[in-house]
């Protein structure tokens, strides 16, 4: 029998490098779970771990964790089709394996440090070293240096190949300013002042521009490339999309970051502009979602690989009403009166993330796994990837409807009848809609526990018994060769 | 090892190949425009110098939407030696080569901008903001209550001051985090009730009170809280709270 053909499907240096992202990704994601749902039992039963591993610790391992795993996701996304994009393999890569490895292991002694020293006393030490006490943000400034070198490689990278490869594309050159404003917006969280309104406003580029504007930017990019190779839509329709996308992301997004300046000590003014500009940025998200049904409509859904092709569809939606009406609902200066700091914030935090960052790492992930083995038949599918989709979906419904409900409880009886008062308060919290989804937090958490099991069980085995049809077993067959790309 | 020699392309089954490749590199391109609408089969058979060859199916769509004819393969074998593309329509037209100011040279100028704006304020701007809010006026340090130099100490004065904000103004408690004290059959045991004032109790919102004020301050608010609103669980002496410290 001729063996004309490799037996494994050629991967670029800068796709192997990938595969490592997205490893690292879904073992973080593991973290997540756990520390979150160590934390929503520390809600229900304030005594459970007290003093070894206090809830702060817990809700800072989840959400930290949350957004390395997701920015990892989607560069692992990024050295995944760049060389597909540019048609060679990314300049730099020796660096950027090296700072990778850095980056994993400065990740690691973070979260050893996060678990095993929690806190520190109030000096600079503390700040460079231990938690630098912004929430969500709360990595040392050592970390917050070393990923900004991160993305600072990242965009050499970009750049570099784009030079050699004499290729530009629009979708290329919106990477490019994207990677520049990623980098860049980052910086903005590590401003320390002994003002509280200054710290205040400076923190929200880094949670509402970087993370709501680059990101989605980001998403935009990868969404392009993904639908370019599950169902072979035209170039041109996608980067129309995406120069769209952009121009109302950040045309809604740079003044909407006003919503977070009401109540932080920032002029009056900011209650108009943040109202109205808030309000329309939901558009965007609008405008993806048409365009999602358009193509999938257009291509009638005859995508390669059906996990990551459902992942799109879950992403267009997701992203909507996570990020889009959940942040309404709370966003008009009228109802964030009463609604802010509320588990209202929780519910779209929760939804959004999962909408629009989890779905599109998904989506990357389940391309990448029908590329990395032998290859598969196409389309991809296995029996679990839709068990494991769906109960992370149901999951994250159950976590967001419980943040929802117990968010108006604490807007209805604690903020509008109550009048913020501590009697109002402990009226609020003892309320049975209050307590008892404490309870619906953690198993609906539990039900995505064994979402990601499934998740990663298919991930490792999705393709690896392709059962083949008899009458396919041809000659042809017997040789490993490159698959459909 | 054989070499591939030769791949001929046949489409929607007509005998006449619609393609023939017989050089390196052995790609099929296909221009969708060349094709209506719709879903089309394709075989490619590949010949080897060994006389062997092979014979693929495929099945991929083609659709004309808004005068671009875009291609898509549904269906390919699982190993294929030959890859097999669609050309995307702008792909065909030639993309312009970039340009080093506008995709290098900005950017990265933009990048290094932000991070000198960055680097300087990280050095300078918690000195401008601490000279910033230097016109608002230190909070005065809330004076501790002092026991009355040989004088009985109120202790119903102690309780309205610091229990009576959690646990009510007459010992009623709230819900089920803040302890009703009235009526609580808890209080008979003293010790208990002398342990939790002084050290607070973990994992409650009770705090400790044990450095903040003294034996006679502590034995004073439980006294009062031991017989006051019908309560009548004894009484504690300031020796008994000092045993405990």
């Amino acid at each position: 029998m001729t063996q004309a053909v490799q037996s494994h499907p050629k991967l670029y240096e800068s796709q192997k490098l990938a595969r490592w992202y997205f490893v690292v990704a879904i073992t973080l994601f593991s973290a997540q779970l756990i520390f979150g749902l160590i934390a929503a039992y520390q809600q229900i039963d304030p005594n459970f771990l007290f003093q070894l591993a206090p809830f702060m610790t817990n809700r800072t391992l989840h959400v930290n964790a949350m957004v390395v795993w997701l920015l990892v996701g989607m560069m692992g996304g990024v050295y995944w089709f760049l060389p597909k994009e540019t048609g060679r393999e990314v300049v730099g890569i020796t660096l950027a394996k090296i700072i990778w490895w850095v980056i994993v292991a400065g990740v690691t002694v973070v979260v050893l440090v996060y678990l095993f020293v929690q806190i520190g006393p109030a000096k600079w030490t503390t700040i460079w070293f231990i938690n630098e006490g912004r929430e969500y943000i709360e990595a040392p400034r050592w970390a917050d240096i070393a990923i900004v070198l991160w993305v600072a490689i990242f965009l050499f990278n970009v750049i570099a190949t784009v030079l050699k490869a004499r290729r530009i594309t629009g979708i290329l050159m919106v990477l490019i300013f994207d990677l520049v404003a990623l980098g860049a917006l980052y910086t903005a969280g590590m401003h320390f002042t002994v003002n509280i309104t200054m710290d205040q406003f400076l923190w929200w580029w880094v949670i509402h521009l970087w993370v709501e504007a680059t990101w989605e930017v980001l998403v935009g990019v990868l969404m392009a490339w993904a639908l370019m190779y599950l169902l072979g839509t035209s170039r041109r329709l996608l980067e129309t999309w995406l120069f769209i996308e952009v121009a109302l992301v950040f045309g809604t997004g740079i003044i909407g970051l006003g919503h977070h300046y009401f109540w932080i000590g920032t002029p009056e003014y900011w209650l108009g502009l943040g109202g109205f500009f808030s309000a329309l940025e939901p558009l965007p998200l609008v405008a993806m979602v048409v365009h999602a049904v358009y193509d999938a409509g257009g291509h009638r859904l005859g995508a390669v690989n059906r996990p990551a092709m459902f992942w799109v569809i879950a992403q267009a939606f997701g992203n909507f009403i996570g990020a889009g009406v959940w942040g309404f609902m709370q966003t008009l200066p009228q109802i964030n009166m009463f609604s802010h700091g509320t588990q209202l914030a929780a519910a779209h935090g929760h939804l959004a993330f999962f909408g629009a960052y989890l779905s599109t790492v998904m989506v990357l992930v389940y391309i990448a796994a029908q590329n990395l083995r032998r290859p598969v038949r196409i389309p991809v599918s296995s029996k679990l990837w839709g068990w494991a989709a769906g109960l992370l979906i149901l999951g994250i419904i159950g976590i967001g409807g419980a943040f929802t409900i117990s968010g108006f409880t604490q807007t209805l009886i604690e903020r509008a009848a109550g009048g913020s008062t501590w009697a109002a308060f402990i009226q609020a919290y003892t309320h049975p809609w209050y307590a008892n989804t404490l309870w619906w937090r953690f198993w609906f958490g539990m039900v995505m526990l064994v979402g990601f099991v499934l998740l990663a069980v298919d991930l490792l085995t999705i393709g690896k018994h392709a059962e083949l049809p008899k009458a396919a077993r041809q000659p042809a067959v017997a040789a490993a060769g490159g698959g459909h790309d | 090892m054989a070499q591939i020699e030769r791949v001929e392309v046949y489409v929607d089954g007509s005998p006449e190949p619609f393609q023939v490749i017989t050089q390196a590199p052995f790609k099929v391109k296909l221009n969708p425009a060349d094709f209506e609408a719709g879903d089309h089969n394709m075989r490619v058979v590949i010949y080897y110098d060994n006389g062997e060859y092979y014979d693929q199916p495929y099945l991929f769509t083609i659709q004309h939407n808004n005068e671009i004819a875009v291609g898509h393969i549904n269906q390919s074998p699982i190993h294929s030696p030959v890859a097999v593309d669609l050309i995307d329509p702008m792909e065909q037209e030639g993309l312009p080569p970039p340009k080093v100011l506008t995709h290098a040279v900005i950017p990265t100028l933009l990048f290094l901008l932000i991070l000198v704006v960055a680097g300087w304020f990280s050095f300078y701007g918690d000195t401008s903001a601490s000279a910033e809010v230097t016109n608002i006026e230190p909070i005065a340090k809330p004076s501790r209550p002092e026991a009355p130099a040989g004088g009985a100490v109120d202790g119903a004065a102690i309780f309205a001051e610091n229990c009576a904000s959690c646990h009510g103004p007459n010992g009623e408690g709230q819900g089920d985090v803040f302890p009703a004290l009235a009526g609580n059959a808890n209080l008979a045991d003293t010790d208990m009730v002398i342990d939790t004032v002084l050290h607070g109790r973990q994992g409650t919102a009770m705090v400790p009170w044990g450095e903040q004020m003294n034996d006679d301050q502590i034995a004073a608010v439980i006294n009062y809280v031991l017989s006051a609103w019908g309560n009548d669980f004894g009484s504690v002496t300031p020796e008994e709270v000092a045993a405990k410290r």
